[in-house]
């Protein structure tokens, strides 16, 4: 829109228009048929249409209910009915809200809800039951953390070190809190590995020329050291195995600024995701254990070296900062053949790592705690699922509870 | 010259691929350039590196998976301890040479973040044929016999008696310096771009061409010397610096000699200095090349900046390129694996005691009963080799990478329907749209009866098999689009090219489409965080490189389109291949603009109109294409192509585009459309349905009915349907009117509250009351039917929709 346009075309027949980003969600959550050329309701979704207040809309609402669009708007008009469009409104208490619940939370549908999440195919096939799942659970979150503090890292720590999920649940229930608790202790890891590569590029910076891989190792060790004494990585490992449970000194960790703090970091994720996996002997916790880019059992291979070779801290330091060079390395490059724009902000280039000139003035950023929790917990508030009595302290309304109720109903009938 | 390698190498078919440099980066090269070449086609990859290159690629901390097994890395050992410094990419199928000279290394900084210059020689340019026999002859005179499992397969273009437009100096046995002075004699101004330097040389070159005006360019921090070393030898120098906007570092290398009436341009691997200048490899000099231009300039985008105070100016205190490695006492010269056996072969110290020798294969100690060689017998073929001893009490060791002929031989046997596998699996758009390229390339010559000994068109890939139990094309078809999983995806590719390609020439174009337009997968499988927040996570969207790609689709058409234009359809050409060539044309031309041009923008739309256009003039003069066109078969893919050109040409802004198509259009097809398609999908059920399917969209006519209607001046059934609902009653009060009926009043009484459009019913009424009427006139086109003035494009579009309009010029009431 122009700024002192006041009247707009509405145009039909648009090649590419802006709703298409939302076509593979409505698809997903079973709203719209995008196979056809109109993408209509599907019929389960038809009272979801029926739902939304289309005297909200005004004339352009009766137009559309008409069938036919005018050829023009004006641009008070789109002032006057925008609310009715926008996707964060959602009129509180009424029907819309309602269908929107039934929808997102399988409800009045046959629940094929099993444990198998080892098979990632069956896993999308049930893809509805498991998005009511996952509703559930965050409603459970809410349920059982009353008046504590969540949001972001938060909720991670507090998953960490609350086993929340009643035992008379059903296992699948078990298996999101463990797989939720692995997101929380890979989310520790990230923290730390980011900080840590972070801390070597401002180490690579100060060497125009570049460092051999030797003297790398050298330089790196003595960036720690400035900081702390060298002690085993024993003690570091003890350390996270006496305070693991404490919500605040998971925090302090978290929020640390220290090298130490990175290195702890790192430390919390692999033994919380070690011991999780050795106490439950789910399967997924085994897969998980093993895969992605930077996989846990490396990782947790490395640190158990370093404590049996009684390595100190400062050369763990040196050993993932190097790691933390080679993975970014490989995952920029990786990316970059896919046709992604190029990320890499180190080079390794006869025999040296340095910084290219092209990533001087880059500072990479450290992992945060924001996860689709966060997301989800933004949604259950307009959905008027969860209330925020005050800033990041959240309660379940009558309208969540309710939904708990049916959930609960339909799982154990 | 400014030639960005990773684009370059993203199109075209080759066999064979060497490498000359200094430095390579194995994992750069596994994830960036060896897929580009496998879609390429290129079966037998080589590198040749300097000593310390391939010492260092042996320690590299970035593990590298595919080294002896994929392609081959050899040493070049100069006989008398200078580097091999040169820098070359060749790519050569059959007769087919495409050749790169300049600064890059085989590195990440090299291919993507320096500032390099770079040539490109290809065996299509005469002029350009003597430097490409003179670059294989250099070339052949050092590679190590090793290396001929991928050499000998190249070769030299013949000789002709054609002016080379280009020169190639190498240090080989001469010093590049003579040779210059031999072409460039005297210079009034030197211009030298280097980022490594040597006042000496600078002063001996200036001095031997006797330059009056000295320019040198440097990287922003500086040379490997003070800069004031260069000023001493000539106090007259300008020196400039490099501010680039992007911040890359200056790698190349270029020297520019001027006079009054001409001009040489030398540009390559060899910097400023006396080891790549001033000696041959036989006096101790590096291995460089130099590409010698006349009369060419470099081009102007690199933005260079007096040196306002040289004293102050920075230098780096590198000096990378005269520090050959020290010879070594010992050499694996052999490390091969080839039908289970592993064959070493190493050369120890002549002077000195030897002791305690010892082999190791990925680490673990193998046999030996030769004093320096061996073959034993292993299950799995080992990666590296190691040869630990001790010289004078003093332990030495040197590793190898092992050449692995069983796995070489099974990657040039793939064929060419691996190939396309690989092309299809890639992630990136700017690839597909390469591989489009390359498929549309190959139909035109078959449509044009081009026919070529070597290359099979692309869609008789594989043979037909049986057809029990293969996932249907709409699964593929899916996982195409939405799967992450590349074994997956190349497991589909594979059995879609094997058992449909024979009977759907389409497919292929419609599977590369549809990974063109597939979002690239996340590299982070598990996630569940919802978002990107770690460092190593790219900005996950990809539409800059897909638009770029897009516009090259488009380009790529318009180029083959002309190509097709200016051709006679050859008559010998039987009918039934010229129609599966046309149809396989107008396939691509449908797809392409449903499916590829998105994010094009209005040059591509009307640059693409105008070639069609221009097509379909070329179709009516073809005499070969009457009588094709009383094929059903023909007849419904060119009207859908001519609907899905008119989809694009709406959106023109050059307002002549869409009439030129109509009337083009109209020349060549005289039927109702709708009749034609439907002719079409009885005669042919199967072909008509496979041609009509993309995706998720069942029947593309669908969606191209509206548009082809509009081009052929037909409403939609559904327009009529809306105009008889929404004007039928006037249309009738006007009849009556005319013929003076009884019930007119109250056919005007109900008229007037049911008019939906205030003005058109103020007009109708105005001409009712003075006698006027009729006023209200059915028209076919986006003119008049009574004054035919042009309407605009906004009461065009309106009556597409089915509104009444007035006409500006006589005031009527028109509908479609």
């Amino acid at each position: 829109m122009y700024r002192r346009q006041e009247t707009f075309e509405l145009k039909t027949g648009l090649y590419n228009p802006p709703y298409n980003i939302y076509r593979g969600s409505l698809y997903n959550l079973g709203i719209f048929d995008t196979s056809s050329m109109s993408d209509p309701l599907y019929q389960s979704a038809q009272p979801l249409g029926d739902a939304w207040d289309i005297e909200a809309a005004g004339t352009l609402g009766e137009d559309i209910r008409k069938g036919i669009l005018p050829a023009f708007i004006t641009r008070q008009t789109v002032a006057a009915i925008a609310s009715a469009f926008c996707l964060c409104r959602i009129p509180r208490g009424g029907l819309e809200q309602r269908e929107l619940v039934r929808i997102l939370f399988a409800q009045q549908e046959s629940s094929r809800l099993s444990v198998s999440f080892e098979n990632e195919e069956a896993l999308a096939d049930h893809s509805r039951d498991y998005r009511s799942l996952a509703w559930r659970f965050l409603l459970e979150l809410m349920l059982a953390s009353e008046n504590e503090h969540l949001g972001n890292h938060h909720t991670l720590v507090y998953i960490l070190t609350h086993n929340f999920v009643p035992s008379t649940e059903h296992p699948a229930f078990h298996l999101s809190l463990q797989t939720w608790r692995w997101i929380a202790a890979r989310t520790f890891f990230e923290r730390g590995w980011t900080q840590i590569f972070a801390r070597t590029m401002h180490v690579l910076k100060q060497e125009r020329d570049g460092l051999t891989r030797q003297m790398l190792r050298q330089q790196l060790q003595e960036d720690y050291l400035v900081e702390h004494q060298n002690e085993p990585i024993d003690s570091l490992v003890q350390e996270v195995k006496s305070n693991r449970h404490s919500s605040t000194w998971l925090l302090e960790r978290f929020e640390g600024k220290q090298r130490r703090d990175y290195l702890l970091c790192i430390c919390i994720g692999l033994i919380a995701a070690s011991e999780d996996k050795r106490q439950y002997t789910t399967p997924i916790l085994g897969k998980l254990w093993k895969r992605g880019p930077i996989p846990f059992a490396q990782e947790y291979s490395r640190l158990e070296q370093s404590i049996q070779s009684n390595a100190h801290a400062s050369t763990l330091w040196a050993a993932i900062a190097e790691e933390s060079l080679v993975q970014h390395f490989q995952i920029a490059l990786r990316k970059m053949s896919s046709g992604n724009p190029d990320t890499l902000l180190v080079d390794f280039d006869a025999g040296q790592w340095r910084i290219p000139e092209k990533s001087e003035n880059v500072v990479p950023g450290a992992a945060n705690g924001f996860t689709r929790l966060d997301i989800g917990l933004r949604w259950a508030q307009q959905l008027g699922l969860v209330e925020s009595p005050s800033k990041d302290h959240f309660i379940l309304t009558e309208a969540g509870l309710d939904c708990c109720r049916k959930w609960d109903s339909e799982q154990r009938s | 010259m400014s030639i960005s390698l990773l684009e370059d190498l993203q199109a075209g078919e080759y066999e064979t691929a060497v490498f000359l440099t200094y430095t390579i980066n194995l994992r750069f090269f596994e994830l960036m350039i060896l897929p580009r070449l496998r879609r390429m086609g290129v079966s037998r990859i080589g590198v040749l590196v300097d000593q310390r290159g391939y010492q260092e690629s042996l320690a590299d901390p970035l593990a590298q998976e595919f080294c002896g097994q994929g392609y081959i890395l050899a040493p070049i050992h100069l006989p008398h301890g200078g580097i091999q410094h040169a820098k070359l990419l060749w790519l050569q199928k059959h007769e087919t040479i495409t050749a790169y000279g300049g600064s890059h290394n085989l590195t990440m900084a090299g291919y993507n973040d320096q500032v390099e210059i770079t040539a490109r020689l290809t065996s299509r340019d005469q002029g350009h044929t003597q430097a490409l026999r003179e670059l294989h002859n250099m070339v052949s005179s050092i590679v190590p016999p090793a290396f001929d499992y991928v050499w000998s397969h190249t070769k030299a273009p013949p000789e002709i008696r054609i002016a080379p437009t280009v020169q190639v100096l190498t240090s080989y046995s001469r010093p590049l310096i003579e040779q210059i002075i031999d072409h460039v004699h005297t210079a009034d101004k030197l211009r030298v771009i280097t980022p490594f330097l040597d006042a000496h040389a600078l002063q001996t070159l200036a001095g031997a061409v006797q330059a009056q005006t000295v320019v040198l360019d440097l990287p922003k921090d500086g040379a490997d010397i003070p800069l004031l070393e260069a000023i001493d030898a000539l106090p007259d120098l300008q020196p400039r610096f490099l501010a680039d906007r992007q911040n890359r570092r200056l790698h190349a290398k270029a020297y520019q000699f001027t006079k009054a009436n001409e001009s040489w341009l030398a540009i390559g691997s060899a910097n400023c200095t006396q080891a790549a200048l001033m000696k041959s490899i036989t006096e101790g000099g590096n291995l460089e090349f130099l590409l010698l231009l006349k009369d060419t300039a470099l081009s102007d985008d690199l933005n260079f900046t007096e040196i306002a105070d040289p004293v102050t100016f920075p230098y780096t205190g590198r000096n990378w390129d005269s520090s050959p490695l020290p010879p070594s006492a010992i050499s694996i010269e052999k490390a091969s694996y080839k039908g289970g056996r592993l064959s070493v072969e190493w050369k120890l110290a002549e002077k000195g005691t030897v002791s305690d020798i010892t082999l190791y294969a990925d680490g673990n100690r193998i046999p030996y009963d030769l004093e320096s060689a061996t073959s034993v017998s292993l299950e799995l073929p080992p990666r590296v080799i190691t040869l630990k001893t001790a010289i004078n009490g003093s332990s030495t060791e040197t590793s190898a990478w092992v050449i692995n002929y069983d796995a070489l031989d099974q990657k040039v046997s793939h064929s060419k329907l691996h190939q396309w596998v690989e092309r299809i699996a890639s992630n990136d758009p700017g690839q597909h749209a390469g591989s489009i390229a390359l498929w549309l390339e190959q139909g035109i010559q078959e449509l044009l009866g081009v026919q070529h000994e070597a290359a099979s068109t692309q869609y008789q890939i594989g043979p037909a098999q049986k057809r029990g139990d293969l996932p249907s094309v709409q699964k593929s078809y899916e996982v195409f689009a939405y799967s992450a999983d590349p074994n997956e995806i190349q497991t589909h590719a594979k059995v879609l090219l094997e058992n449909y390609s024979s009977v759907d020439p389409l497919v292929l174009l419609r599977v590369l489409l549809i990974r063109f337009a597939a979002e690239p997968s996340s590299d982070v499988p598990g996630n569940a965080k919802g978002y990107d927040d770690s460092y190593y996570s790219a900005l996950p969207h990809n539409f800059s490189k897909r638009q770029s790609a897009s516009q090259n689709i488009v380009k790529n058409l318009c180029r083959q389109l002309n190509e097709v234009v200016k051709t006679k359809a050859s008559s010998i050409v039987p009918e039934q291949t010229f129609v599966t060539g046309l149809c396989i044309l107008l396939g691509a031309i449908v797809y392409i603009c449903l499916d590829a041009m998105k994010d094009s923008g209005r040059k591509d739309e009307e640059n693409l109109t105008q070639h069609f256009i221009h097509f379909l003039e070329w179709l009516v003069s073809q005499s070969q294409v009457n009588h094709a066109l009383q094929n059903p078969r023909v007849m419904g893919p060119l009207l859908l192509s001519i609907g899905a050109v008119a989809t694009i040409a709406e959106r023109c802004k050059d307002s002549d585009l869409y009439p030129q198509l109509r009337k083009h259009a109209k020349m060549l097809v005289q039927a109702d459309p709708r009749q034609a398609i439907t002719t079409w999908e009885q005669l042919d059920p199967e072909g008509s349905k496979r041609f009509l399917t993309l995706l998720r969209q069942q029947n593309i006519w669908r969606q191209i009915e509206p548009h082809l209607l509009a081009l052929f001046e037909i409403a939609p059934d559904y327009v009529r349907r809306q105009i008889e609902h929404r004007w039928g009653f006037l249309l009738k009060l006007q009849e009556a009117d005319i013929h003076l009926s009884p019930d007119r009043e109250d056919l005007f009484a109900q008229a007037k509250v049911r008019c939906p459009d205030m003005q058109i019913w103020a007009c109708y009424d105005a001409a009712r009351r003075t006698k006027r009427l009729p006023v209200l006139f059915h028209t076919s086109g986006n003119s008049c039917s009574q004054c035919h003035s042009l309407l605009p494009t906004q009461l065009w579009q309106r009556l597409k929709k089915g509104d009444a309009v007035i006409c500006d010029s006589c005031r009527r009431i028109l509908i479609l």
